[in-house]
């Protein structure tokens, strides 16, 4: 992003060169028992682009909310190859599978640029939210916003809206 | 305002109207003309299109039409035109082959795109005349119910009518040898009726019509001459059958007076006086439409085949098998000799 | 609210006895003059050749009834020789001033490639005389007047046959069941637009002429006056009819009891028993819906185009590559009766309907429009007023156009962008053309092809261009088009992108798919004279990286400090490393405040309707947030009648519209 680039209302968030004291984004806005509580298991990890961190169909590892970067969702379809269906920004996120059974990813995911998540392995969240019912109850409303609105967005991309019609052979 | 306009030097433009004549290297589109269960009515039409024949027989190379030519071929067409609805086991095969060897398949008249009056048939029905009309009944094969083309292979495009309309076939041919979308307006008949200056025979003559309910194309001809419509176009796109319905049964319980002095000849379609009237009066050529028979299958009027009754046995001479063409059953039962000479 | 030519004068009453009928015949067929008028054919009342008092209907009456129109005689009594004694025909005198079919455009290439595309000059109608039109035809004489030839566009074939008319009317003796011209305010007293009034008596007509031209036909006549007797008598027969219709048949302002309930289930119900057979807009003498019928030979180097009465009730009339915006019968019902009472006034500031009740009696299912007013009525809550807004007479000559024109353009380049997309380079020297603005359109006409309407995505000095993407028969030729091709341009035509609103503001730009074509104009603009816009700020979607229009330039932008440009697709391959997902995802976060950001968006429907939304949130103003519509069009100036939306014609109010003046309009399912 242009260093140039004009800002005025309306103006994009910039980056933050120092990501570091960064906040995670959701876990930031709980109350502050249930945040202190899970910002205790994020651990941040670090990662070039091109990096893959999760696997369609394997055990998901961990959920991560991203702070900095881009993130490609993939899905395999055999005649195509990877298709990505989704691009996700900072604070949305990723791998949700790691608290909805059978805990296993439904996409593939790609860094796109270099990315730093906030991760949380999966075990610990999934005992977290069975044990801590106040983060539980601060935590899970927020997730369910984040996939709600990812799949009524969804619904649109499935519109195909922007398909041309089919000509007749004439 | 007359505005001429100049093209660039080379005037060079994609798109078959732009060629002028024939240029060799263009070979003419292979058009072909079959027919299964029909009348043959259809292929008559396409030879009633007398003022474009020529021209159409210029621009394309008719390969198989036998109806009209000797020229015989089984395929490949660049157009295969249609007729007729699949009654019968190989007719099924021979579509589907007929398919395969077509870029452009048109289904041509009611029978080719919604099976025809001969649609209407059950099989319960077909059971029963076979064996009346025929002796030994096992030997005609036919499906249980006649069928519309389009219910066994992909159609590209239809043209409706019983016969169709040779304006709308010379549309069609017009359409491939331009590129543009043939102009088959899918509205009732109503609309050309209008366009006319034909007054409703339904509301003033209180007879019985399927305009409204039928797409047009044939020119509204049967309200030109007083009568309503058939529906041999079929229903339009969304026909409110059920509400047209509901309206002329209502009509049929109040009756309009008629004055012995009005001005208009004697109408010779019956009014309908009962729901089943009303529901024969969709029982057409295009019955077997969903939108048709949902209301002859709700008023009933469905036509009934009166029955002569079946043949006791079949003549001994017939039972070693079918008849070979050319047989002269006539003579043959009269021989005395039971060997005798069947062909 | 009838307006006419004429001032009808108080002028004085002659009598013209029965047996000299066919003197005033004569009369008006003075210099070969057509006389016509009602005659009895195919068991209707029909318009035809007058040949004298024996061609009328003498003997009979007209019973109407919703669905029935039936001819039967007088009973025996002093009027039973009356040729008069009905009330209207089916058809009125429409077919006259505005035939069922009109040549419209010839369209011709010639061996060398040249392509004339003339506007077909207006039949040579020979001069006409109409007997026995009705209160209720001149009325409807009138509203065609104020849509046919009222400006800005003129429909010629109309001018040229209202233009020699004589008009001999005849104040109604009786009403029938289904007539309420007395609650429209438009009869049965004739008021204007006739050039002789008959009242027909059982013994003759008393006969007076408002016009110059009516006098002229009864000087040569030498009639007696009518005397008082006979005047009262007339006065008093018209009287009786105007009482035996009542003034209460529909409710009072219906137009804003329609524009209240537009989502009444009443449409439901009159949907079940409407089979959209289109007979009631046929019999209207004020529908004026028309459609343009291509013909053309094999070889589609010639080609006409007919000017054909067209009906809203059928499928084609809204429907555009995508499908059609009037889907169901009960859309086309609702479009019709509101069309009809309520958003005529809009258009034309007059009421559509003139209270003939012919599609009453000539509907097959006899639907009754009073009924169904009525029904509504007694079941909402009175509605508040809604005011017909101040219109903008526009005329004619303001636009500088001569609108049905079309003008020569040459293909110079071509530019394939996607695998359905094909981006045109015309020349053309036409300055109305040249001087168009962002976001307007031109109708393209190629000789054999139904002729579509393109936004123009870049102007020259010299041309345009158009990109144009293959979704029907004419576009796919269209993009089949070699350079040195000739083709015809009508327009400008349309409302463009207010580009001045954005100056001093914040700009954003949304296109999703083919959307970014009309857009295109706008950022040529800003880009000329950046510092007049603030923060300028692109969002594009498209379907996949390889249906993005105008990659290098887009590219090129995106790398300039000029613009924010962010790019997103619905799903590609892994070689892409830009975003995935809808458009608004790309400007949802946005921080700050959009108060001080105008807002251009085109796409899909529902992605406009999306994207406004989302943006209503951020805070640009609803004033400020521009969409640009697409809707059949035929003939792109606002007489074909195909694009309307409510109260709009989408072609000349349009295509370019504010989300505060569309309002509910935006969504409404079928409208």
């Amino acid at each position: 992003m242009s260093s140039a680039q004009r800002t005025g209302p309306g103006a994009a968030p910039t980056d933050d060169p120092s990501g570091r004291s960064e906040p995670v984004p959701i876990v930031a806005t709980l109350p502050p028992g249930p945040r202190e509580r899970l910002l205790a298991l994020v651990t941040r990890r670090e990662l070039d682009a091109g990096a893959t961190f999760m696997h369609e169909g394997d055990v998901t590892a961990s959920m991560s909310i991203i702070v900095r970067g881009r993130i490609a969702l993939r899905l395999r379809v055999p005649e195509r190859g990877a298709v990505t269906i989704l691009t996700l920004d900072p604070g949305d996120i990723v791998g949700w599978s790691a608290i909805v059974p059978p805990y296993r990813a439904t996409t593939s995911a790609t860094t796109l640029e270099p990315t730093e998540l906030a991760t949380i392995a999966a075990e610990e969240l999934r005992a977290i939210l069975t044990s801590d019912a106040e983060v539980a109850a601060a935590f899970l409303p927020r997730v369910m916003e984040t996939i709600a609105a990812r799949v009524e967005a969804t619904r649109d991309q499935l519109l195909d809206l922007f398909r041309g019609v089919e000509v007749d052979p004439w | 305002m007359d505005v001429a306009m100049r093209a660039g030097a080379a005037a060079a433009t994609a798109g078959p109207n732009h060629a002028t004549g024939r240029s060799a290297a263009t070979r003419r589109p292979r058009v072909g003309v079959v027919k299964f269960a029909s009348c043959d009515g259809c292929q008559l039409t396409i030879l009633d299109v007398e003022d474009h024949l020529l021209e159409i027989a210029e621009r394309f190379e008719i390969v198989e039409f036998a109806e009209a030519t000797s020229r015989r071929s089984s395929g490949p067409f660049d157009v295969l035109l249609v007729e007729g609805s699949i009654s019968t086991p190989e007719q099924a095969v021979e579509i589907a082959r007929l398919r395969a060897e077509a870029k452009l398949l048109v289904a041509i008249g009611a029978c080719a795109t919604a099976g025809g009056i001969q649609a209407l048939r059950t099989a319960a029905e077909h059971e029963a005349f076979r064996a009346a009309v025929y002796p030994v009944p096992a030997y005609v094969d036919s499906l249980a119910t006649a069928r519309p083309i389009s219910e066994f292979v992909h159609v590209d495009a239809e043209l409706r009518g019983c016969p169709i309309s040779p304006e709308q076939l010379v549309e069609v041919l017009v359409s491939l040898t331009t590129g543009r979308r043939p102009q088959l307006p899918d509205q009732a008949v109503c609309l050309e009726c209008k366009r006319r200056g034909i007054p409703c025979v339904v509301v003033a003559r209180g007879l019985p019509c399927l305009g409204p309910v039928t797409r047009t194309g044939c020119g509204a001809i049967c309200p030109a001459f007083g009568r309503g419509c058939y529906g041999c176009f079929g229903p339009r796109e969304q026909a409110n059958t059920a509400g047209y319905a509901a309206a002329l049964v209502w009509q049929a319980a109040n009756p309009a007076g008629d004055d012995p002095n009005a001005p208009m000849p004697p109408p010779d379609s019956r009014r309908p006086v009962d729901e089943a009237d009303v529901g024969r009066l969709f029982a057409g050529f295009n019955g077997a439409t969903a939108p048709m028979r949902s209301i002859t299958d709700k008023l009933g009027g469905r036509p009934v085949m009166p029955l002569r009754a079946t043949l006791a046995s079949p003549p001994e001479t017939l039972l070693g098998g079918p008849p070979r063409w050319g047989a002269m059953p006539a003579d043959t039962i009269k021989s005395e000799d039971p060997d005798g000479p069947r062909g | 609210m009838v307006i006419g030519p004429d001032t009808i004068a108080t002028t004085p009453t002659q009598f013209l006895p029965r047996h000299r009928f066919d003197d005033l015949v004569e009369a008006l067929g003075e210099g070969g003059r057509r006389v016509v008028g009602p005659t009895i054919a195919d068991g209707a009342i029909v318009f035809a050749d007058l040949a004298g008092h024996e061609s009328l209907p003498a003997g009979w009456t007209l019973q109407t009834s919703p669905g029935r129109a039936l001819l039967e005689r007088l009973p025996d009594g002093p009027r039973e020789s009356r040729t008069f004694q009905y009330p209207v025909s089916g058809e009125g005198i429409r077919r006259f001033t505005f035939p069922s079919r009109v040549d419209a455009l010839a369209m011709e290439t010639a061996e060398d490639g040249t392509v004339r595309v003339r506007v077909a000059a207006p039949a040579e109608p020979m001069p006409l005389a109409v007997v026995g039109a009705r209160a209720c035809d001149l009325a409807a004489l009138a509203v065609h007047d104020r849509v046919l030839v009222g400006g800005p566009a003129i429909d010629p074939d109309y001018a040229a046959r209202r233009r020699d008319l004589l008009i001999v009317a005849v104040e109604c003796a009786l009403a029938g069941s289904t007539c309420f011209c007395a609650s429209m305010g438009t009869g049965p007293e004739v008021t204007a637009g006739a050039d002789l009034v008959l009242n027909e008596l059982d013994d003759g007509f008393v006969v007076r002429a408002p016009t110059a031209a009516g006098e002229r036909v009864l000087a040569t006549l030498g009639l007696a006056a009518a005397g008082p007797d006979r005047a009262t008598t007339a006065a008093a027969q018209t009287a009786a009819t105007r009482a035996a219709m009542g003034t209460t048949a529909i409710p009072a302002d219906a137009r804003s009891l329609l524009l209240a309930n537009l989502e009444h289930p009443r449409w439901d119900a009159v949907a079940e028993r409407c089979i959209a057979c289109a007979n009631c807009t046929l019999v209207c003498p004020t529908c004026f819906c028309t459609g343009l019928e291509v013909g053309s030979g094999f070889d589609g180097a010639a080609s006409s185009a007919t000017r054909t009465w067209d009906s809203c009730f059928t499928e084609g009339f809204a429907q555009i590559a995508g499908g059609s915006f009037r889907p169901r019968h009960r859309d086309r019902y609702r479009q019709w009766l509101t069309h009809k009472f309520a958003t005529w006034w809009d258009q034309f500031g007059t009421s559509g309907c003139i209270g003939c009740g012919r599609c009453v009696a000539w509907c097959p299912v006899g639907i009754d429009v009073r009924a169904e007013l009525n029904a509504i009525a007694e079941t909402a809550p009175t509605p508040a007023p809604i005011a017909v807004p101040a219109r903008d007479t526009v005329e004619a000559a303001d636009t500088g156009l001569a609108p049905l024109e079309f003008s020569p353009a040459t293909v110079v380049s071509v530019i394939p962008e996607t695998a359905d997309t094909t981006t045109l380079r015309l020349a053309t020297d036409d300055p109305r053309i040249l001087a168009g603005l962002p976001g307007q359109f031109v109708m393209v006409g190629v000789p054999a092809f139904a002729i579509p309407p393109i936004s123009i995505s870049r102007f020259h000095p010299d041309g345009l261009e158009l990109t144009i993407r293959a979704a029907g028969a004419a576009t796919s030729f269209l993009t089949k088009l070699r350079k040195g091709a000739a083709l015809g341009l009508r327009g400008p035509l349309g409302r463009g992108w207010p580009v001045a609103d954005a100056a001093g503001r914040d700009l954003v730009i949304v296109a999703g798919g083919i959307g970014l074509a009309p857009l295109r104009p706008v950022i040529d603009a800003v880009l000329r004279d950046r510092d007049r816009y603030h923060d300028v700020r692109i969002y594009l979607g498209a379907r996949t990286p390889r249906d993005r229009l105008f990659v290098e330039e887009i590219d090129a932008l995106a790398a300039s400090d000029d613009v924010l440009v962010r790019v997103t697709v619905d799903r590609a391959g892994p070689e892409w490393l830009g975003r995935v997902g809808i458009v608004t995802q790309l400007f949802k976060s946005v921080r700050g405040t959009g108060a001080d950001a105008t807002a251009f968006i085109c796409g899909p429907e529902r992605m406009m309707a999306a994207t406004a939304d989302v943006l209503g949130d951020l805070g640009v103003p609803r004033e400020h947030t521009w969409v640009t519509l697409e809707r059949h069009m035929e003939c792109g100036v606002g007489l074909c009648g195909h694009c309307q939306l409510g109260t709009r014609f989408v072609c000349k109010d349009g295509p370019v519209f504010s989300v505060a003046e569309l309002g509910e309009d935006l969504r409404r399912e079928g409208l």
